[in-house]
């Protein structure tokens, strides 16, 4: 299973979160890839969320390939810098885009603030 | 050195020399910026193959000015035979109505030429341009210039268009004209930035509020904001003029983010033409009982961009309310973090703070149970990740080693936070204004906890903590032998004892022991601290002092008007009023707009406030400093569904009346009268 996969899958895992609980709406992805086109179907709902693979149109399209999304899935890329050069093109409410920086993960390596003081101390 | 014309609308601005032109210029930076990018960087008119020289410029509003030129350079002879008018618009995009008058009797023939060209810079870059990774080219079209930067998938357009026929080639366009005897000739220029996005289209193109606007639709937007706003009338003129200037000045820093339907505070013009957390909260604070209409829209933007993750780049964490936001190459790239940035250690308290003035002032608790679970992951950033050594102090240190701030706190020059005989200390650092706001945060919090959310158990853990940190802070941070709050505690946990401005923050927040509070007012108003036109950043004497330090003696107006308003709550009224005074006299010397910085010189030595050499200007906190000095000197404070008054003016200052105070009182009118009692002894 890639990155893609795994992060669009567990999603429909998610515990409810308090701070999605406003974000009502649906985000359609399209991954190119160099045979064919996957699309994902995200739905938000009151602080819950689900994927599926599936062809449905959304209130937001996002479109890229499948390896740069496999990227931001392993949060090794930002969507916000993808967005600025057209790395990624978001058609539709942006705003859900937005929500997409709640559910992908942080950069893989990412200091707890008070170790990197402990490490700071002990270097 | 010309004098620069700025014009703006959102993050879309000119500027340009008193001409009209814009040329490259590293020291003195000129063009046409959209989206933290230039999109010009020469726009030079000439006529004959000569340059213009300039009669007049008219500021008509702050996206509109007009130029009167006349051909030849100003040291040959003007040849007042032939004028040119330029008027120029920014409504999203630039328009330039370029006129040329012939005022001879007989025909002429003339070469009308503008040069141009775009070095597509990211603002980041435009100091010290170096070479760009990506390429440019000219396309010509028959109706059109395009000039396109591309860097993979990266892709900037200007487009340049004419109503009259032009000549177009890759440096500019061509009018060969013949002007009739006492005729005119005219043509709008009109230069288009793209930001692309899906589809070839524009990025802004999926947003509904971000169109391209008339200047007609300006108009009437600026005259709705300055209609909806209280009426001031006063004795001082310097007040009524500052306020008027202040007013315009801020509806011209409204602009609409991405990912936000409402326009909300940027930072300053030029450089800060975003959303900076600290800067735009602190502005809501002060311009809340003024303009209320920025603050729901901030709140919410912030909000929405609130860390979830741990990013060592971004200095991001879960809870934390963002630093500062861009758009161009160096962003999208990953070059810089602003994507947004997350280095700052105040604006997530502030973010409580703002939230529960807000509901104060309004009544609106549909906004506060509405951001109930970001208010609480905000409260759980100051203990949890705020907190680096986990002692009860919120602290900063970067974890961006590459290009993140070192000074987390609005003092973020690297030279921001010293010991009094001038060592900088080790980081982390806990800064005393840091810890006032985190206080305040968590009073504010259990407020809001009891009244909106219904949590009484969190309401008075809360509370016990604020109780606890307010204990500590008088132990730890006092300094027994000057008597004052130390600048900051250092990671041994001993004072870092600059004397400060920091410490009037204290008071605002409330954090001071009412009997030390009296030993503060006395030091910022001390010669050390009060220069005549403010407090100092810094006290005369330390070891760091320079009175045209960027925060280390400069006097900034914002954190005058934070000291005003904590000086006022602990019942220095004289020594509130003195500080007012003192600011709405020196925005009499800069046509009532108060710069970022002015320097920290005796008022006795200089006549007249001198500016901080590189302020950016108008600056939004600046802006929003006489707001908060007329709320201080009113004694404005909401108490429950009534608006308290309780005037304390300087009896120089005169009547004041201020009309339609907006609230949740509806509309309410406060008046005020100077008095020799709250007139501060000048002796000193």
């Amino acid at each position: 299973m890639d990155p893609t996969t795994e992060f669009f899958e567990g999603l429909n895992y998610r515990p409810p979160d308090p701070l999605l609980r406003e974000i009502r709406g649906t985000i359609r992805f399209e991954f190119e890839s160099d045979v064919d086109v996957d699309t994902w179907l995200l739905v938000f709902s009151a602080g819950s969320v689900s994927a599926t693979e599936s062809d449905r149109p959304a209130d937001c399209t996002v479109r890229t390939d499948r390896e740069f999304f496999n990227r931001v899935a392993a949060g090794e890329a930002n969507v916000f810098a993808a967005l600025l050069r057209n790395r990624v093109t978001v058609e539709g409410n942006l705003i859900l885009y937005k929500y997409l920086l709640h559910l992908v993960p942080g950069p893989p390596g990412a200091h707890e603030p008070r170790e990197w003081v402990r490490r700071g101390h002990r270097r | 050195m010309k004098p620069l014309v700025s014009i703006l609308d959102g993050n879309t601005f000119v500027v340009s020399d008193d001409r009209g032109d814009i040329d490259p210029s590293p020291t003195f930076p000129t063009g046409f910026f959209s989206f933290d990018t230039r999109f010009l960087s020469k726009w030079e008119l000439t006529v004959d193959g000569n340059r213009l020289s300039v009669l007049s410029v008219d500021d008509l509003q702050y996206f509109e000015s007009q130029f009167f030129l006349v051909p030849g350079e100003p040291t040959h002879y003007v040849d007042a035979k032939l004028s040119i008018i330029r008027h120029r618009t920014i409504g999203g995009s630039f328009v330039e109505d370029l006129t040329v008058l012939n005022h001879q009797d007989q025909a002429v023939e003339l070469t009308v030429r503008l040069n141009v060209a775009s070095d597509f810079a990211d603002l980041f870059e435009i100091k010290d341009m170096q070479g760009k990774a990506g390429e440019t080219i000219a396309l010509v079209e028959d109706d059109r210039l395009r000039l396109c930067y591309h860097r993979e998938t990266y892709r900037r357009e200007t487009v340049i268009t004419s109503s009259a026929p032009a000549e177009f080639d890759p440096d500019g366009l061509t009018f060969a004209l013949r002007i009739e005897a006492h005729q005119q000739w005219h043509t709008r220029l009109c230069v288009q930035a793209n930001v692309e996005g899906a589809g070839g289209r524009d990025i802004r193109l999926s947003i509904q509020r971000h169109r391209s606007r008339s200047p007609e639709e300006l108009r009437q937007d600026l005259q709705g904001w300055l209609d909806r706003a209280p009426k001031l009338s006063s004795d001082s003129d310097a007040l009524t003029g500052t306020y008027r200037r202040s007013l315009v000045d801020l509806a011209a820093l409204r602009y609409v983010p991405l990912t936000s339907g409402a326009p909300l505070p940027a930072a300053g013009l030029p450089w800060f033409m975003t959303m900076f957390g600290r800067d735009g909260l602190i502005t809501c604070l002060q311009t809340l009982p003024f303009t209320p209409e920025l603050t729901p829209p901030a709140l919410r933007y912030l909000a929405m961009t609130q860390g979830v993750s741990l990013d060592d780049f971004r200095d991001r964490e879960p809870g934390k309310i963002l630093h500062e936001v861009r758009y161009g190459e160096s962003t999208a790239f990953e070059e810089q973090p602003h994507s947004p940035y997350y280095g700052s250690a105040d604006s997530t308290p502030l973010f409580v703070i703002l939230l529960d003035e807000y509901e104060r002032w309004t009544g609106d608790t549909k906004l506060v149970e509405s951001l109930e679970y970001e208010a609480r992951a905000a409260l759980n950033w100051i203990d949890r990740y705020g907190d680096l050594m986990g002692n009860g102090y919120v602290w900063y240190e970067r974890r961006n080693l590459r290009n993140g701030l070192e000074n987390q706190c609005w003092k973020d020059s690297w030279d921001g936070i010293s010991y009094s005989d001038g060592r900088l200390p080790a980081f982390p650092r806990a800064t005393c204004e840091l810890q006032g706001y985190a206080y305040d945060a968590k009073i504010r919090g259990a407020r809001l906890a009891r009244l909106v959310w219904k949590d009484l158990v969190y309401a008075e853990q809360l509370e016990r903590e604020a109780a606890d940190l307010k204990q500590r802070f008088n132990r730890d941070f006092w300094v027994a032998d000057g008597e004052y709050y130390a600048l900051a505690l250092d990671i041994e946990g001993s004072q870092v004892d600059a004397l400060s401005s920091n410490m009037g923050h204290l008071l605002w927040s409330g954090i001071v022991d009412e009997d030390r509070a009296a030993k503060v007012a006395e030091h910022l108003l001390g010669p050390r601290l009060f220069s005549g036109w403010g407090v100092r950043t810094l006290a005369e004497g330390e070891g760091r002092y320079n009175p045209i330090g960027y925060h280390v003696g400069t006097v900034w107006p914002f954190d005058n008007s934070l000291i005003a308003w904590g000086l006022r709550r602990y019942g220095f009224r004289c020594e509130a009023g003195r500080i007012a005074e003192a600011m709405i006299d020196a925005g009499r010397y800069f046509d009532g707009r108060l710069p970022e910085a002015f320097a920290g010189y005796d008022r006795a030595l200089t006549k007249y406030p001198v500016q901080y050499p590189t302020a950016c200007s108008p600056q939004a906190w600046s802006t929003g400093t006489p707001m908060l000095m007329i709320r201080t000197l009113l004694g404005l404070d909401p108490h429950g569904e009534h608006l308290i008054v309780d005037p304390a003016l300087p009896e120089r200052m005169g009547r004041m009346e201020l009309l339609d105070i907006p609230g949740r009182w509806g509309l309410i009118d406060a008046f005020g009268r100077g008095r020799p009692e709250h007139t501060a002894n000048l002796t000193d």
